[in-house]
């Protein structure tokens, strides 16, 4: 059975440093000395607001 | 005009991520591949100007299929549908993937999470093309200026400007079936969009059993963990040129170093009728599948931290 890992929280209350820290001891044996690829979606483009003339 | 989506996931939750593992490992780098579609992020260049104005801005950012989606690297995949699958070439260099990912709904694939992720994100164009089964490219004549641009960019010349019988129009460009590999690029060359992808080429079910098998091609050799932010759970994925509504409450982020049960317990905790409303299309497929094919369990354990 695999293991999955949960933190409770929401987008007004999240805490990045505190994620980051919940994260840690999963990211310290995966890390070390590894060549890593964080794979992301970096969203899409904005679209920049032109005022009209 | 309609807004678009800002519910991607915010680059101030990731760069302590970032920073943690940058600061443990040999190499760390962002990463994502071209995009299929005619869009900026169909060339890497543009692709990380949109990253950075997106506030992706404390890290080096890898387009990991080079600056048209060509550079690719074969992954044999003991699939039921593939036994080889074409990803991004710069994959190559890292024994490591470390998958963030943000929860959504997907109007093709039932909903996007780790395994979509990473395998539609980590095929280049024409693993994405081999995905959506997108075999057979279409020019809409009417929107062509017969600019020559895809005919000078196609590796094979299987493009021509061809005089057209359409009234109005003299010439168009014309793909020659037989000779396109369908490498994908043309697509995002076109300064017109006119040339289109048969999205639906490949039924709903066969396009998640498809990406299942990227994944696993993707994942191949490769220490990995997946993070799933199920926050702004959005019924569209975050390519979508409108700004969306979540549809649910926020969870919160989960965590595993198994693909499959990552997703299970994400579809679990949103409920999958979430996504299912309208869509009539089982969420589950690609999960299914990709135990099937050994990526991974769907039984799992939920702890919470
Ligand atoms: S998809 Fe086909 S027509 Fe388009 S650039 Fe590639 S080989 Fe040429
Ligand atoms: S790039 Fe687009 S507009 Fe230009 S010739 Fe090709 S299909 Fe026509």
């Amino acid at each position: 059975m695999a293991n999955v890992y949960l933190w409770k929280t929401d987008v007004d209350s999240i805490d990045p440093e505190e994620l980051a820290g919940k994260l840690e001891p999963f990211l310290e044996d995966f890390s070390k000395n590894r060549r890593i690829a964080l794979k992301m979606h970096f969203g899409e483009k904005k679209k920049q607001h032109t005022p009209k003339t | 005009m309609r807004k678009k989506s800002n519910t991607h996931l915010k680059p101030e939750w990731i760069e302590p991520i970032y920073s943690s593992v940058a600061e443990k490992s040999k190499d760390c780098v962002l990463m994502d591949c071209t995009v299929l579609y005619n869009s900026p992020r169909a060339l890497a260049s543009s692709h990380i100007k949109v990253a950075r104005d997106n506030g992706f801005n404390f890290a080096p950012i890898v387009i990991a299929d080079g600056e048209r989606g060509r550079e690719e690297m074969m992954i044999k995949v003991d699939g039921k549908i593939f036994d080889e699958v074409r990803v991004g070439g710069a994959l190559e260099d890292y024994d490591s993937l470390l998958v963030v990912s943000h929860m959504t709904g997907h109007l093709g694939a039932g909903y996007g999470g780790a395994l979509k992720n990473v395998g539609m994100g980590l095929g280049n164009k024409a693993g994405k093309m081999e995905m959506h089964k997108a075999f057979r490219l279409k020019i809409r004549r009417r929107e062509c200026i017969a600019c020559e641009k895809c005919v000078e960019d196609c590796p094979v010349d299987a493009i021509k400007i061809k005089s057209s019988r359409i009234p109005g129009i003299s010439e168009s460009a014309n793909i020659d079936q037989d000779r396109c590999v369908g490498c994908g690029g043309c697509v995002g060359t076109c300064p017109e969009g006119a040339i289109k992808i048969p999205w639906t080429a490949a039924p709903r079910k066969e396009l998640q059993r498809r990406i299942a098998e990227y994944a696993k091609g993707a994942l191949k050799d490769k220490n990995a963990l997946f993070i799933n932010f199920l926050l702004n759970i959005t019924k569209k994925c975050d390519c979508v040129n409108e700004k969306q509504r979540p549809m649910t409450d926020d969870i919160g982020v989960l965590i595993s170093n198994d693909p499959v049960a990552v997703d299970q317990a994400s579809l679990d905790l949103i409920g999958k009728r979430t996504f299912q409303l309208r869509e009539l299309i089982d969420p589950e497929i690609q999960i299914k599948h990709g135990e099937k094919i050994g990526l991974g369990e769907r039984k799992y354990e939920l702890t919470e931290l």
